[in-house]
């Protein structure tokens, strides 16, 4: 797994709390619909992943599929860090 | 492609572009999504043409010499207070922005993205139920998701620290120049003068910041005010004219079974609430769901026999209905009572109904009116609000078996 998503997930899970679930199936996991995570944790991780990258979500970034899971998370990450180098 | 009859328009007047070309607008108000834009005549007449059933390559065969001008005039306002004007229109045509001049396909966008045409009706039918997330831009959601998402997602704001800021000027020594002061805080400043005493125990169950606590105190009556919130609390003890020996406050939690415990039986002359109970109905967090009735039932084991519950909430009705019409003459529009997907207070009969099984009779029931000798309080707001009441007030006793 890259250091993007491996970040990603690492933060998700400090927010998410104790979760049974792997790495490899939270990826994919669409946390919205899992209610995995209540609106506040929601702001909570744009917030920390915003500072940990050093980027900034869009509207479009947040209403975007990609949102709804990690892995989507990561690459959207990806993306603006790919734009700023 | 259909125009929803969800639409009403509105004469703008003229509004100067650029090169002081006068240009008359009409606002396009979307009655249940509350989208609105201001547009000329030209784009009025591409909207006949669509709801006579052409289609884009149609008009744009039909039409070739036209300006299309397009305002975006929308605003969250609540945002900038839970008592503004909840149409969601930036009315003062010197307030706008710059129009966009789109094309054909540009503007049948706009007017898409903007719910004044409908592609898919089933889709457009599904957006009116509640978010299923705070991203979640597909379903309107309630007032409580929309005002949320809001604050979180566009604006990143605190919902504590922002509630407190929409109503209180920075020092906390007043409330600001709103309906608020002029409805709300006018009331109830006589209503204490004339209903409480020395002699009186009067109890202000969630308090908040306790600007109405201090105001209670004021009559000599003992009185307590109790907030889960510290951070209120905090303001509470430290801003404004020194807390007063008749004045406590107490923080604990409300609405469980077991947080009033603390405080004993048949001891309170009154009981207070102000704007809280609607959060009992429709839930800002549905996982926190708290039952009115574990509260009607402290409240009924703390007062004495003869003593009362004095509410005072969002009027179920009128509250957040747009204020539209002439500032003299306003009128608004209903668009929900029964199946409420907006609506956060509860309607009349829901309140009527929670008291009654709740072990109260109704000793007295008001609609709210402004004071109109409150300064600098918006025109339209009060002429609404004089014509549509936006709370209401009840005074209740323990019911005896």
């Amino acid at each position: 797994m890259d250091d993007v998503k491996t970040r990603v997930l690492k933060i998700f899970r400090e927010i998410a709390g104790k979760l049974d679930i792997e790495d490899r199936e939270l990826l994919k996991k669409e946390y919205l619909d899992a209610g995995i995570l209540d609106s506040l944790q929601v702001i909570e991780l744009i917030t920390k992943l915003e500072e940990e990258f050093g980027i900034q979500f869009s509207h479009e970034d947040l209403e975007s599929e990609l949102f709804r899971t990690c892995e989507g998370i990561g690459q959207l990450i990806e993306k603006q860090i790919g734009e700023k180098s | 492609m259909i125009i929803p009859k969800d639409i009403i328009i509105q004469n703008c007047g003229t509004v100067t572009c650029g090169t002081e070309e006068k240009i008359p607008a009409w606002s396009l108000y979307n009655v249940f999504t509350r989208d609105v834009i201001a547009v000329n005549n030209d784009v009025l007449r591409i909207m006949e043409m669509i709801s006579e059933g052409l289609g884009t390559e149609e008009i744009k065969n039909k039409i070739t010499d036209v300006r299309l001008f397009v305002w975006d005039i929308s605003v969250f306002s609540n945002y900038y207070g839970l008592l503004n004007d909840p149409t969601r229109i930036l009315r003062d045509t010197k307030n706008w922005p710059q129009p966009k001049n789109p094309d054909i396909d540009e503007l049948l966008r706009i007017l898409e993205k903007k719910h004044m045409i409908i592609l898919d009706e089933g889709k457009y039918n599904g957006m009116f139920a509640p978010k299923n997330s705070i991203l979640d831009r597909e379903h309107m959601g309630n007032f409580h998701q929309q005002l949320g998402q809001a604050l979180l997602v566009d604006k990143r704001e605190n919902p504590g620290e922002w509630w407190v800021k929409q109503k209180f000027k920075p020092d906390y020594s007043d409330l600001n120049d709103n309906l608020y002061k002029s409805i709300q805080s006018s009331f109830l400043k006589s209503y204490f003068k004339t209903r409480f005493g020395p002699s009186h125990t009067v109890i202000d169950i969630g308090c908040g910041t306790g600007f109405y606590t201090k105001q209670m105190a004021e009559s000599g009556a003992t009185v307590m005010g109790i907030d889960p919130d510290k951070d209120y609390l905090g303001i509470a003890e430290k801003n404004g004219p020194e807390s007063p020996k008749n004045l406590t406050f107490k923080l604990s939690r409300i609405g469980q079974k077991g947080d009033l415990d603390w405080i004993p039986s048949g001891t309170a002359d009154f009981v207070f609430m102000s704007d809280a109970l609607l959060f009992y109905f429709v839930s800002p967090n549905p996982k926190e769901q708290s039952d009115i009735n574990v509260l009607f039932s402290d409240i009924r084991r703390i007062l004495k026999p003869e003593g009362r519950f004095i509410s005072v909430e969002p009027h179920g009705i009128y509250w957040l209905r747009p204020w539209l019409g002439e500032i003299d003459r306003p009128f608004t529009v209903m668009t929900e009572h029964t199946k409420r997907w907006f609506s956060v207070a509860p309607n009349f009969s829901q309140l009527v109904n929670a008291f009654i099984k709740g072990g109260f009779d109704i000793r007295e029931m008001k609609e709210l009116y402004p004071d109109e000798t409150v300064p600098n309080i918006d025109a339209r707001a009060t002429q609404f609000a004089k014509e549509f009441p936006l709370w209401w007030f009840f005074e209740l006793q323990p019911r005896k078996e």
